[in-house]
């Protein structure tokens, strides 16, 4: 049998040569010259294999040429993006850490979710990076074959009409209720985890319009299953020429852009070096490849210029948001 | 019939359980009701459940209540434990707190002291209270464990843990 | 067709091609088998990786990373209650059990085995049947998932334990954990009291390696047995022999089919090995033995979680849009090397889908050595002091589900519901069963609001769908059976003491 103190004497003797591990050398010092020294965390707030992750790898990838250091990609999904948010706010803010951002991760989600804390000015904006455009598909087998015979067809039948897209607090969902209160409409909107499962719903003939983006559905587009028949965008679109939600005489101008933050605190010229490195990976043939096959645009905004949009974007939606009782 | 003492465990569950009922009903009030399209809500589902649960209350209560009269024989009460109950030896509760305090302090110490730091200490509370091991596999543990759980973690996996003060100074180059 | 799959087959025997597959089997194990690390987490930290590699041999190293991953979950699973994936945590039960019962290396053995076989059907399925099921995934929406999990529930008299009323409450209790957190549809926050912890609810995850492991562990530490069981080497690492393996093949068959349905619905891998082992167990000629060590009930969930990755990758495949998280990676992996996944990618990119079909079979028949190269060692590692052993556990519990989110909340999560699990299971209430609801939970709930909205609102819709409907109505069946049963022998006892008295009719 052990006797009491023994078993405890086993303690002293490892945790004491930790402490002295620990005593005797010093705290790490403060920031240097020279930055970035060691590889830079990009959190992405969704899971691997969908669209922002996409995004983010194919970034840290061109970025590769254009920052003394790689970009390491780290997916912590939730809460719609916000749980990243949240993660990244207890980082040193060295520019060690940086955050994917985008329209309903940084300003939709925390407003709805009355986690306002969790807001993009609750961040550093560094820069926004590109955006890809809204559309509205109908399937070719459908009764309706233009935007007027939907929303005519809804004001004829409200709660008849069941639109398909991600989960409300992204930017389908909002496409959708700025179109309700444009229109005049009443649509069912049926938020599914993603754009996946809401192109495969749609495809199955289980809701009547789908809201998304191309670069996840040109497949199917190429193959005739799926038409676009509307953007919602300030100008036509290269990749169809389909009419813009606002021409039609409906203000709904919504782009999926995406974008990148860093704690706030972030010493500004690192935040100067981080935008400078990654305006210079558009330029990249690799990026250049991405664009072409998501079928993306170019979006770039130095820091103060996106910090000025965002402030933007949140004074459009947060009235709507409030509006909708959300 | 076998009589069983009225305050009973299944009674004191039952109660439990109608409370959690009763607390989720009323935790999810302030939520707006469904619509045409959706009408079970946001509120629906856990209302739909939490009445269940207050059901399934009342049923273990008046269980625990008729067995306690004689009428019925109380609902089982078998632990769930697997493996036989009898090589296993009475409940030590100092070892049963003490193993919940601990688990408590190592997640809280988690980050701020480091990984290695705080999984060794862990490791060694965890194995006093047991009543200790020998020197060697004691020794080997503390220190071979969480280096080969940070190893594969970190190293091998990429999965970053947390650095604390110490290894700050050992994996990373000052910047 | 065939020779394209033979060409696919060879192209993968090149060196730099078994090299990635093992590579990948080798890393996709080790990331299944520590809890916290997630199959589709494995893959992701590799897709760095394979952007300096041709776009087949990424194809080849990801393929590795899912088998393996597939397979490795278990091993905590049935060796120390700690699930390495979510999908794994339906072998614990028998598996544990079995390894209580000294035969480590035969539940091992089995979960290798067995697991490999269902694999390698749903591949052949996938294969041969790729377009056709492409449609039929296409079948299988929201009200069919929901169908499905009300299935699922009827799974929870199985887990129950002595009392039918306190498994239901645990299975509840499992539904009612899902609620905390965003509500998916409205996405307004849940039962989170302001925190923002609890935004993302409680990870499945983290319960399961609360309710499972830590619970356990605490039990451990707090009833010190009297005496230390002798460990016989011989006999616990033996693996099964064929007569064992061949024993178990119904419950085999039974996994592979719950497997591949679940997964081209789309429903997930928790899902469907629990579902396995119920049904298993209903089919079972020693249904008794399930819950104190019979490997069929690790056969089945086993079998069950590896053949819904095979069927999982057809609406990927097939259209383009993935309905599993690995899938997405997969796909994911494509677009990163400029090939666009769809409808098309089979006709345009043949021998690039072909060598993928090839690194599929073969990494499945790769696995059992290298499996059971990992396995004997696991073993090995098991074998310390119970002090040393729960201690360990526990370590490797929290520092797991750290590594889930790199949040200490969730670390915090496990050791709570550790708490509650130590609690429930001392008064009777089946942690299997809240499992089972917690898996079932989310997609229940979020998936009947779904199908009420295609439908206008009304409920019609559950019944107007035949695979929705017959699936209820079979749940609905499956519940009745036992009142059904004793009615049916009722009447059958009075016809034939009717017989005896008088047969007017039969004259």
């Amino acid at each position: 049998m052990r006797c009491h103190g023994h078993r405890w004497a086993y303690l002293v003797g490892p945790l004491l040569a930790l402490s002295f591990l620990a005593g005797c050398q010093m705290l790490p010092g403060a920031s240097k010259e020279a930055y970035p020294t060691r590889p830079v965390t990009l959190v992405v707030g969704f899971a691997p294999g969908g669209g922002a992750d996409v995004f983010a790898r194919a970034l840290a990838e061109a970025a590769k040429t254009t920052l003394p250091q790689p970009i390491v990609v780290e997916n912590r999904a939730g809460a719609g993006g916000t749980t990243s948010t949240a993660y990244v706010l207890e980082r040193p803010a060295d520019g060690y850490t940086i955050l994917f951002g985008h329209a309903g991760s940084t300003i939709l989600t925390p407003l709805i979710s009355k986690s306002a804390n969790l807001k993009w000015d609750a961040v550093e904006p560094v820069t926004r990076i590109h955006g890809e455009e809204e559309f509205l598909f109908l399937r070719p087998d459908s009764q309706w074959k233009t935007i007027d015979e939907v929303v005519k067809f809804a004001k004829e039948n409200p709660g008849k009409f069941r639109v398909g897209g991600s989960a409300v607090g992204g930017v389908d969902s909002f496409v959708i209720l700025a179109l309700k209160k444009a229109a005049g409409i009443d649509v069912t909107y049926v938020p599914f985890d993603g754009g996946g499962p809401a192109a495969l719903s749609f495809l199955g003939g289980n809701v009547d319009m789908l809201v998304g983006n191309v670069s996840e559905n040109m497949a199917n587009i190429e193959a005739k299953k799926m038409m676009p028949i509307a953007v919602a965008s300030e100008k036509r679109s290269s990749i169809a020429d389909v009419p813009t939600l606002k021409e039609k005489g409906w203000d709904v101008v919504l782009v999926q852009w995406r974008g990148i933050f860093a704690p706030k605190g972030t010493p500004p010229e690192r935040v100067r070096t981080l935008s400078e490195g990654l305006q210079k990976a558009l330029n990249t043939d690799s990026w250049k490849g991405f664009r072409t096959q998501s079928q993306s645009v170019d979006l770039f905004l130095g820091p103060a210029d996106f910090r000025t949009f965002l402030a933007a974007e949140e004074g459009r939606f947060g009235p709507m948001i409030q509006e909708l009782g959300l | 019939m076998n009589r069983r003492p009225l305050v009973s465990p299944d009674l004191v569950v039952g109660l439990a359980l109608i409370a959690v009922g009763v607390g989720v009903v009323s935790a999810i009030s302030g939520l707006p009701a469904g619509t045409v399209s959706d009408p079970l809500g946001p509120r629906g589902f856990p209302t739909l459940l939490a009445f269940v649960v207050i059901l399934l209350g009342l049923v273990l209560v008046a269980l625990a209540v008729l067995s306690a009269i004689g009428l019925v024989p109380g609902a089982a009460l078998k632990p769930d434990w697997q493996g036989d109950a009898d090589s296993q030896g009475a409940l030590s509760v100092g070892r049963l707190i003490g193993g919940i305090v601990a688990s408590a302090a190592y997640v809280v110490l988690l980050q701020p002291a480091g990984y290695l730091i705080s999984t060794a200490a862990y490791l060694a509370v965890l194995v006093a209270l047991q009543g200790g091991v020998p020197r060697l596999p004691f020794i080997a543990t503390v220190f071979g464990f969480p280096l080969s759980l940070f190893i594969l973690f970190a190293l091998v996996l990429g999965v970053p843990m947390p650095a604390g003060f110490v290894e700050g100074l050992i994996f990373r180059e000052a910047p | 067709m065939l020779e394209q799959l033979l060409g696919g087959l060879l192209s993968t025997l090149s060196v730099g091609g078994l090299l990635a597959m093992l590579l990948g089997l080798a890393w996709g194990t080790i990331g299944g088998a520590l809890p916290g690390v997630s199959g589709p987490q494995a893959m992701a930290l590799l897709l760095p990786l394979t952007f300096g590699m041709d776009t087949g041999t990424s194809l080849m190293l990801l393929a590795g990373v899912w088998t393996g991953a597939n397979y490795g979950g278990s091993i905590p699973a049935i060796l120390i209650r700690t699930p390495g994936t979510a999908s794994s945590a339906a072998c614990i039960m028998d598996g544990n059990e079995l390894v209580r019962q000294g035969l480590a290396g035969k539940a091992l053995g089995v979960s290798l085995v067995c697991g490999c076989i269902g694999g390698f059907l749903s591949i052949v399925l996938l294969v041969a049947l790729v377009i056709p099921l492409g449609t039929a995934a296409l079948a299988f929406a929201s009200p069919e998932i929901f169908a499905m999990t009300i299935f699922g529930l009827t799974v929870i008299s199985t887990l129950s334990g002595p009392s039918v009323v306190k498994g239901i409450a645990s299975g509840i209790f499992g539904l009612l954990l899902t609620t905390v957190g965003l509500d998916q549809i409205s996405g307004l926050p849940r039962f989170t009291f302001g925190r923002t912890e609890l935004l993302s609810g409680f990870s499945l995850v983290a319960v399961m390696i609360g309710f499972f492991a830590v619970s356990e562990m605490l039990y451990q530490m707090a009833h010190p047995a009297a005496e230390r069981p002798a460990f016989d080497r011989k006999v616990n690492t033996a693996l099964p022999n064929l007569r064992e393996l061949a024993a178990v093949w119904r419950a085999t068959m039974i996994g592979s089919i719950v497997g591949i349905i679940v997964g081209i619905a789309g429903a997930g891998g928790p899902v469907s090995s629990f579902v396995a082992y119920a049904e298993a167990k209903r089919w079972s000629k020693r249904p008794e033995l399930f819950g104190k060590g019979s490997m069929e009930g690790v056969a089945a969930p086993e079998t069950a979680n590896n053949s819904d990755q095979g069927s999982a990758l057809v609406p990927a495949l097939a259209l383009g849009v993935p309905s599993s998280a690995s899938a997405a990676i997969i796909l994911a992996a494509l677009i990163l090397h400029g090939i666009q996944p769809g409808p098309f990618l089979m006709q345009r990119h043949s021998e690039l889908v072909f060598s993928f079909f090839g690194a599929l079979f073969l990494t499945n028949v790769l696995m059992i050595p290298v499996g059971i190269v990992i396995l004997r060692l696991c073993m090995e590692l098991v074998v310390v002091r119970p002090a040393l052993l729960a201690s360990g556990v526990l370590a490797l519990s929290f520092t797991g589900t750290y590594a889930l989110n790199l949040s200490v909340t969730d670390s915090a999560v496990a050791l709570v519901f550790g708490v509650i699990g130590y609690a429930m299971r001392s008064f009777g209430f089946s942690t299997a069963a809240a499992v089972l609801g917690m898996v079932l939970g989310f997609i229940m709930e979020g998936e009947f609001r779904r199908s009420m909205m295609m439908s206008y609102g009304s409920p019609d819709i559950f019944f107007t769908r035949p695979i929705a409907a017959g699936l209820l109505v079979l749940a609905l069946l499956v519940v009745s059976r036992p009142m059904l049963a004793r009615t049916w022998s009722g009447l059958a006892s009075r016809r034939a003491s009717r017989g005896t008295i008088a047969d007017p009719e039969t004259g």
